[in-house]
């Protein structure tokens, strides 16, 4: 196993954003986590990453237990994150944005170069390499995120909702570059909430609501399952009235 | 903002800063040499200063705290002890390290304004001390050197010497810059001025980053006021340690443009001169000249608010295709 979830709690306060969520992932493969809106998916990423310390439970990935690390540390282990919201750092160019993770593996210039154009070249942003990040459009900011990400030669990478807001032409693309990169060995879960693409992207789905989750299974599975049906659209007990 | 990290195109800045030493030799007075010793002194402080707070993006406007530590260090060293200053200049290093180790950890991961605050309340706390310590510094009497002209006493009759030894400071300052804009700690800083969350999250050890660059550029603030005080030969916590130099650090900063190796380096030889010479030159009406430099500032902010130097990159880039165009033709 990658990495394990075991029963992690996230409380603000006496709130649980996440709850008693458990889970186990394979390498090599892509996991998709759906739910809608505040049922806790980027706040589970907040706690894989260590951006936010867990409030019970523990997370052991590639057999080490990572709850507790800090976010720096747990990237330089291997695991590293896109953000939902864009993070470029804007008034870097787009290869130097990407070599700032490079450096987390090499010391030195050259090499963190040619990482930083080769993940750029995964992504189809080469061609951008001397552009300052802020001057980019939004498809090109979620390729960065991606980029960036993989610069820092990553086992598993969590991708937060790198298609929204994208055509559909740049969806169909970055499905592409999602497989393309989960070919090469990197093991990935993935938020979203364009169907089409996480059915036919993911092996397994977890959906989460209210911070629990509530099923996990194929793509299948998932779709024609009653609580996730009723978890998206709520439960119509309005419906024998009115028949 | 300009894009920090754009060092490929330096050679004509490089040629200025390193062309910039022939000036005094063609100045006609000491009134005149007098200013490009400053000039240079302080394009080496001002770079210094953006090694951290230019690139990180965070202010520090107590700076003059590691100027002071600097200049009473090897003063009082020299005074009370004969050690010489090049001595003295590393005894005041080392504290300025210790000095901003203990500041920087405690006060680095404090967010905007109270980064700044803090930074300001370090100065005045270190100002205060040294007026009131009177058995050590001498208080607010100040401390006198002694003038004994020589190599191994940092003193000299001349100004050319200064003006070598500011110059070459200046200019290992510069190295020092553009190597670290080339290297991993250049882009975690810088990165981490842009968006620290971003940066752990790729592996950027954050504190530590901000911690090392703190710690380089105090030390090298500290370089420059050895050289303050061996030139002024003259020294008192009030106008060494005042607010006015810590914000003289930024306002050379700002001007050149901020967080790029040369931009300070161009902020310093642009107000520098015009600072002194208004001084000079607008004496009879007082306070005359702080006015229409306040007046210079406000236009070079309004109209370039990223500093003077991505300008004058346009500018040479321009010049050098021109160039390139007529010889092709």
């Amino acid at each position: 196993m990658l990495l394990k979830i075991d029963s992690v709690t996230k409380k603000f306060g006496g709130l649980s954003a996440v709850s008693d969520v458990s889970f186990e992932l394979e390498e090599g493969k892509i996991l998709g986590l759906i739910g809608p809106n505040g049922a806790g998916k980027t706040t589970l990423f907040n706690c894989i990453n260590g951006t936010l310390p867990i409030t019970e439970g523990t997370i052991t990935f590639n057999g080490e237990q990572i709850s507790g690390k800090k976010s720096y540390q747990i990237a330089r282990l291997g695991i590293a994150r896109s953000y939902q919201v864009t993070q470029p750092f804007g008034n870097m160019t787009t290869l130097q944005n990407a070599m700032v993770g490079a450096f987390c593996k090499t010391k030195s210039y050259n090499e963190a170069e040619s990482i930083g154009l080769n993940a750029l070249k995964t992504v189809q942003l080469d061609h951008k390499a001397e552009i300052v990040a802020k001057h980019l459009n939004l498809g090109e900011r979620k390729k960065l995120e991606i980029a960036k990400a993989l610069s820092t030669q990553p086992k598993l990478l969590l991708l937060d909702e790198v298609m929204a807001g994208l055509t559909s032409t740049e969806v169909q693309d970055m499905v592409k570059i999602i497989r393309e990169i989960n070919a090469t060995g990197i093991t990935i879960i993935i938020i979203e909430h364009i169907m089409e693409a996480i059915m036919s992207l993911s092996e397994r789905i977890i959906v989460l609501n209210f911070g629990k989750k509530i099923m996990e299974g194929t793509p299948d599975e998932v779709s024609n399952d009653q609580r996730v049906i009723e978890a998206y659209f709520g439960v119509d007990e309005g419906d024998e009235e009115y028949a | 903002m300009i894009n920090k990290l754009l060092s490929k195109n330096n050679s004509v800045l490089w040629i200025i800063a390193l062309a910039s030493i022939i000036v005094p030799f063609f100045l006609p007075n000491r009134y005149f040499q007098d200013i490009a010793v400053m000039t240079f002194l302080w394009a080496g402080l001002a770079c210094s200063w953006n090694l951290y707070s230019g690139y990180c993006n965070r202010l520090s406007i107590g700076h003059a705290a590691y100027l002071g530590i600097g200049a009473y260090s090897s003063t009082l060293l020299y005074v009370n002890f004969g050690i010489s200053p090049w001595i003295g200049m590393l005894a005041g290093g080392a504290i300025s390290a210790v000095a901003a180790l203990i500041i920087g950890g405690t006060t680095l991961r404090l967010k905007g304004t109270f980064f700044v605050l803090s930074t300001i309340a370090f100065a005045e706390i270190l100002k205060v001390m040294t007026i009131t310590s009177k058995d050590i510094t001498k208080g607010a009497l100040g401390v006198f050197i002694p003038y004994e002209p020589g190599f191994s006493n940092m003193i000299w009759a001349s100004k050319i010497p200064y003006a070598f030894l500011t110059w070459i400071y200046m200019i290992i300052v510069l190295l020092i810059c553009v190597k670290m804009e080339r290297s991993k700690l250049g882009y975690s800083l810088i990165a981490v001025g842009e968006n620290q969350e971003a940066a752990e999250n790729l592996g950027v050890n954050s504190s530590r980053t901000m911690l090392i660059a703190f710690v380089m550029s105090a030390v090298l603030t500290s370089f420059g006021g050895t050289i303050y005080a061996q030139y002024i030969m003259f020294i008192e916590p009030t106008s060494v340690m005042s607010l006015m130099n810590s914000i003289n650090f930024i306002l050379l900063a700002i001007t050149g443009g901020m967080g790029t190796a040369f931009g300070p380096m161009v902020g310093s030889f642009i107000l520098t001169p015009i600072s002194n010479l208004l001084r000079g030159y607008l004496s009879s009406v007082s306070g005359l000249h702080t006015f229409v430099l306040g007046l210079i500032l406000i236009a070079i902010l309004l109209f370039r608010p990223d500093g003077i130097l991505p300008q004058l990159k346009l500018f040479f880039n321009g010049l050098i295709k021109k160039s390139k165009a007529t010889k092709g033709v």
